[in-house]
């Protein structure tokens, strides 16, 4: 199976070994992550307040972009492995759906690109795991059971909010835990994960996003959880840096490591990891002195 | 030019005000033929310089067109002014200073990050460069991309005036090639070691061999020298 | 008139021609002529060599030298001021270095002035037109240096005085060629992207005259790519630049120093005094005066007015007898007539074909040889294509360059070539192009030194508006390296200069002693210079406009 894969700008920046590994993992999975051929950026938000078709153009042009590729690969499905990117995608995609005349205004706009039918549907990596391929199928796959390993899955808050573009229960999704439990992992609950990493007031409020993520880490670490791992790069990248600086100021006393959902699948999915585990000696520890690996 | 008794006749609206030129000219010369002598708008009368930035519509057509003056020819019932120069500020950097992480171009222009991806920059390259992909690739830290997309640009700043985010294009790509040449294309190792050479001094005593000669020996040698 | 692919009928009859001999010709060499040939064809076809369009100077420093018609005008010319209009006691800037020529030579003495330790805001660039509008943003073919294993600078010395035809001065060629490869490689470290192979070694190609591969070349934008570095680095560095001012005339001290110049805004029409303790004169060539009417491929503001200033002051001319013409301008259509296409397109593989669609002439003779054919080609042997409008030309079977290089290097490596024809429905990639002979270069120039120093004190000067280090002929990507080499040792000599140098009180009056010995010999009062810009208003418009506003 071949999906139309949208990167965004993220995948390309600081999550550059994100995408790798989801590449990697996809074909262990059997399947392929194809690149659109030219995209541009998502649009970052989705403008709740404004109407101003312009906010919409950078996202309909990546469902044009889809609806291309989606033709010679037989889908119209486009996968996203960021939950930015998911949410804005979706929304849009979501406000032509429900408006006939937005859509039919914006390929009036748009009158150098083939008009946009409103047939694509964007899916998150996670949803393509999940739905897919399934957890059984992953199952069978794993090579390095995660055996001993506590996990925190935190899905940020992109991925299942608002409810209309959600694939997974709000108050307490499951999907992510069933795709751990898979690889072997031992499931933590945390209440706070889907609540915001505050990744977005990183300019405006960065004292915010400090206390929005010493929350987040400290319930994490209170459970006795070995590392968080998120379906979101920016969440990926927030929960990371801004531990550094909690630290520095001796808001809290350990840090907990953050990955990215692809990255500890192909650990687990792969036999020769010892490459992969390098980046990731706390994994290789934690297996080892449980006697994981 | 062009006898415009024999050639026939096409009007123009140079600024709103109709000319009739002879068919064929080029937006320039038809201007010129018109009477218009040129301070501002023209360069290098071909199609290098981005001097003659012109905008157009035709006569029902709700489509804003773009030319350089000096490389496209008039049509009846053009209407048509040239832009001349574009206010834009130039980021000054010093490239030693620089690097290429994913982040080096939106440092210098922060701007490029509002960009809607409007494709208006596309639509009114006079060159046909795909100005917006230049843009989207610089924002996410993609610099050969941006380099070879925006290498053809002639930097006439059609493309920054109608940008909705304010975003001036041309020096963005100005800087993204600077950046590949500097940092992302390889070395060329053959330029460093015949710098050597001339460093040691065995070039100037090679010519200056050449140099002693008379006009019948270095005649001599040059039929005889090899063509590689 | 029909077109189809962008060719009337009878033009698509002799394309025909072309296609049917292309298979053969693909694997067949011309070969090249000999010394005595070339100059048997010089003689008889070649434009410059007809004595009847020259004539002696009879004023000034080069007084008996043998000049074009058009630049013995130029030269013999009065003044477009006097000494009464210009108020001198009230200085607009004082300046330590004033470059005169926003190209590539004037922007690279900039840059090396201020490595030199002139301060930047010591310094004043004035241009005609915008910064950049020059014949050096428009170079497509290559810049030469001998940087490769096989070449050396003694090697491309001598291609250079060969090509000269053994009339070069030999120090400007060595400084030329010793320099060439230090150029290429400060060019890449800042930031030029020259063509290389995945390695990083330069892909190299042979140009007219040239016994190495020592073309180097940025696709067929050379010219601009290097110009849009060493202008951003220009601005960079923060040199003050006035545009749309072009220098009318050259100011001088009681001591006989060139002191700086005046300027002109040709928006506003007001003057500006510049006082400076050195100038750099990089005004470029003369392509604009359409010697014996040719057209050109130079840029609107190739007037010469460097060289009418700076004879004013006492600086001689040389090798002025000799003008370039590329043999390859664009013979249509005729909204492109003699706009040049690169000698890359030859280099690449196209060959040149009469209407027969025969080979006549090998490609890549020296460029005043290849152009002298072409013309015999056309009016000694019948051999043109003619245009509509009554134009002779040779095809250039540019089709040739994808079947021998493979497909898509046509529209990659000559973008900008393809993109011309494109604008007009010609598709280079599958017709020929038609050429005819352009004036392209002024081989001759102000006298230098290997420093960029004149004969006159306190000027310098570097690039096409000097002359010496090219001989009677240039060779194709050597006056983009020309002006590299000498704009930087023109701006080098004259930092050192300034900073030692005092001026003394300001004059015009080597304008008036000139005015006196044209008066003299008898030169009409009408002519003036320098000239600016041309003069290409509709007939029509200029006999019925009045001057009242
Ligand atoms: C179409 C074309 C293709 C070429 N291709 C090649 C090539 O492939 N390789 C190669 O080596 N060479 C090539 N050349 C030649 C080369 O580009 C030029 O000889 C060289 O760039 C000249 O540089 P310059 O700085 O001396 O003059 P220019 O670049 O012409 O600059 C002169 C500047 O002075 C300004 N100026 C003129 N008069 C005044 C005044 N009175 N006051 C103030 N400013 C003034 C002009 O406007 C201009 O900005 C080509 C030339 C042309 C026209
Ligand atoms: S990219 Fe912009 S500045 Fe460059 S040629 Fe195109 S429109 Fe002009
Ligand atoms: S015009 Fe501006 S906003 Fe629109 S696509 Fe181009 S760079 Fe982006
Ligand atoms: S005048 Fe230079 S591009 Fe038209």
């Amino acid at each position: 199976m071949e999906y139309p894969y949208y990167p965004g700008c993220t995948l390309k920046t600081t999550g550059k070994k994100d995408e790798e590994a989801a590449l990697e993992v996809a074909k262990l999975l059997g399947f392929e992550l194809k690149e659109l051929p030219t995209w541009t950026c998502c649009g970052v938000v989705y403008n709740l307040t404004s109407d101003v078709m312009a906010d919409h153009l950078s996202a309909t042009r990546t469902l044009i972009r889809a609806q291309e590729m989606g033709r010679e690969l037989n889908t119209n499905k486009l996968v996203t492995l960021c939950s930015m990117c998911y949410n804005v995608l979706k929304q849009v995609n979501l406000m032509y759906k429900n408006n006939p005349d937005k859509l039919y205004n914006v390929n009036l706009f748009m009158d150098t690109e083939e008009d946009y039918l409103g047939n694509i549907e964007i899916i998150h990596f996670l949803e393509v795991l999940y739905r897919d391929i399934g957890p059984e199928k992953i199952k069978e796959k794993v090579k390095t059971p995660l055996k001993n390993l506590k996990v925190d899955p935190y899905y940020g808050c992109m991925l299942l909010r608002p409810k209309s573009i959600a694939f997974d229960s709000q108050d307490s999704p499951h999907v992510m835990g069933d795709i751990l439990s898979a690889l072997g992992a031992k499931v933590i609950e945390n209440p706070m994960t889907v609540e915001c990493c505050g990744a977005h007031q990183i300019i405006t409020n960065k004292e915010a996003v400090l206390d929005c993520v010493q929350r987040i880490v400290t319930i994490s670490q209170s459970k006795g959880a070995d590392v968080i791992v998120t379906p979101c790069p920016l969440c990926q990248y927030n929960l990371t840096t801004a531990q550094k600086s909690l630290f520095e100021k001796g808001k809290i006393n350990q840090k907990i490591p953050v990955i990215y959902l692809s990255e500890l699948l192909r650990i687990s999915l792969t036999e020769n990891n010892e490459n992969y585990l390098k980046d990731y000696m706390f994994i290789k520890d934690k297996l080892e002195d449980r006697g994981g690996l | 030019m062009a006898e415009s008794n024999k050639i026939p006749l096409v009007s123009v609206f140079i600024m709103g005000k109709e000319y009739k030129v002879p068919s064929g000219l080029t937006l320039m010369k038809a201007m010129e033929y018109a009477g218009y002598r040129y301070t501002r708008g023209a360069g290098c009368r071909a199609g290098f310089c981005g001097a003659c930035a012109t905008i157009y519509r035709l006569k029902n057509d709700y489509k804003l067109k773009s030319a350089l003056a000096c490389q496209t020819t008039v049509d009846e019932g053009m209407y048509l002014v040239q832009l001349p120069f574009t206010p834009a500020n130039k980021k000054k950097y010093d490239m030693e200073k620089l690097n290429i992480a994913h982040n080096a171009l939106l440092k210098e222009y922060p701007e490029i990050a509002r960009c809607i991806s409007c494709n208006s920059c596309t639509k009114v390259c006079p060159q046909e460069l795909k100005v917006m992909d230049y843009v989207q690739a610089s924002l996410r830290g993609d610099i050969e991309k941006a380099a070879t997309l925006s290498f053809d640009c002639v930097q006439c700043g059609l493309c920054a005036f109608r940008c909705p985010a304010e975003i001036t294009q041309y020096h963005v790509g100005q800087l993204a090639r600077r950046l590949n040449g500097k940092f992302v294309a390889p070395k060329a190792a053959h330029t460093e070691e015949a710098v050597a050479k001339v460093l040691s001094g065995v070039i100037k005593e090679e010519i200056s061999k050449l140099k002693a000669m008379n006009l019948a020996e270095i005649k001599e040698i040059y039929k005889k020298r090899s063509i590689e | 008139m029909k077109l189809i692919k962008g060719y009337p009928e009878s033009m698509r009859e002799s394309i025909e021609k072309v296609e049917k001999t292309r298979e053969k010709r693909l694997k067949a060499q011309y070969k090249q002529m000999s010394l005595e040939e070339r100059d048997d064809v010089l003689n008889k076809y070649h434009p410059d060599y007809k004595p009847e369009v020259k004539r002696t100077l009879s004023v000034g420093p080069s007084k008996g030298e043998i000049v074009p018609f058009e630049v013995a005008d130029l030269i013999e010319s009065y003044p477009r001021i006097s000494e009464k209009d210009i108020d001198l006691s009230n200085i607009d800037y004082d300046v330590d270095l004033l470059i005169i020529g926003g190209g590539g030579a004037g922007t690279m003495a900039g840059i090396w002035a201020t490595y030199e330790g002139i301060d930047p805001e010591d310094i004043l660039m004035t241009t005609k037109l915008r910064h950049g509008d020059s014949n050096s943003i428009m170079a497509q073919g290559g810049i030469q240096a001998a940087d490769k294993p096989n070449d050396s600078p003694e090697i491309h010395y001598l291609d250079v005085i060969g090509g000269g035809h053994f009339a070069n001065e030999p120090d400007l060629v060595e400084a030329l060629v010793s320099d060439g490869p230090g150029v290429i490689k400060w060019f890449e470290e800042k930031g030029v992207m020259f063509d290389k192979q995945k390695d990083g070694t330069m892909i190299t190609m042979h140009g007219g005259g040239t016994s190495r591969k020592r073309m180097h070349s940025a696709k067929d934008y050379t010219g601009m790519e290097l110009l849009r570095v060493i202008r951003d680095e220009f601005i960079n560095l923060s040199i003050p630049a006035v545009e749309f001012s072009p220098a009318i005339e050259l100011l001088m001290d009681d001591k006989g120093q060139v002191a700086g110049a005046v300027l002109f805004n040709i928006e506003t029409h007001q003057y500006y005094v510049v006082r400076a303790k050195s100038t750099v004169m990089a005004t470029g060539g003369f392509g604009r005066l359409h010697i014996q009417g040719f057209p050109t491929t130079n840029h609107y503001g190739a007037t010469a007015d460097g060289l009418a200033m700076a004879y004013r002051c006492g600086a001689r001319l040389r090798d002025m007898d000799s003008v370039q013409y590329h043999p390859t301008g664009a013979a249509f259509p005729e909204q492109i007539v003699g706009l040049l296409i690169t000698e890359k397109v030859r280099g690449l593989g196209a060959q040149p074909l009469n209407k027969e669609g025969e080979m006549f002439v090998h490609p890549l003779e020296p460029r005043d040889v290849e152009s002298a054919a072409f013309i015999k080609e056309c009016y000694g042997a019948g051999g043109g294509v003619e245009t509509p409008t009554g134009m002779q030309g040779i095809w250039l079977d540019s089709p040739m360059i994808n079947m021998i290089k493979g497909e898509g290097v046509t529209e990659r490596e000559l973008s900008a070539m393809y993109r011309m024809f494109k604008r007009f429905d010609i598709n280079m990639v599958e017709d020929p192009i038609l050429v005819f002979p352009t004036l392209h270069y002024q081989n001759g120039g102000i006298v230098i030194d290997a420093n960029g120093a004149t004969e006159v004190k306190g000027l310098f000067a570097g690039g096409e508006v000097t002359g010496g280090v090219h001989g009677k002929n240039r060779l194709m990507g050597n006056s983009l390296l020309d002006y590299s080499v000498f704009g930087r040792r023109a701006g080098i000599s004259a930092a050192r200069h300034a900073k030692k140098a005092s001026v003394g009180k300001l004059t015009l009056a080597h304008v008036t002693k000139y005015s006196e010995q044209l008066k003299k010999a008898g030169v009409p009062e009408s002519r003036k210079s320098p000239m600016i810009l041309p003069e290409y208003r509709g007939k029509n418009v200029l006999s019925r406009a009045i001057d009242i506003f």
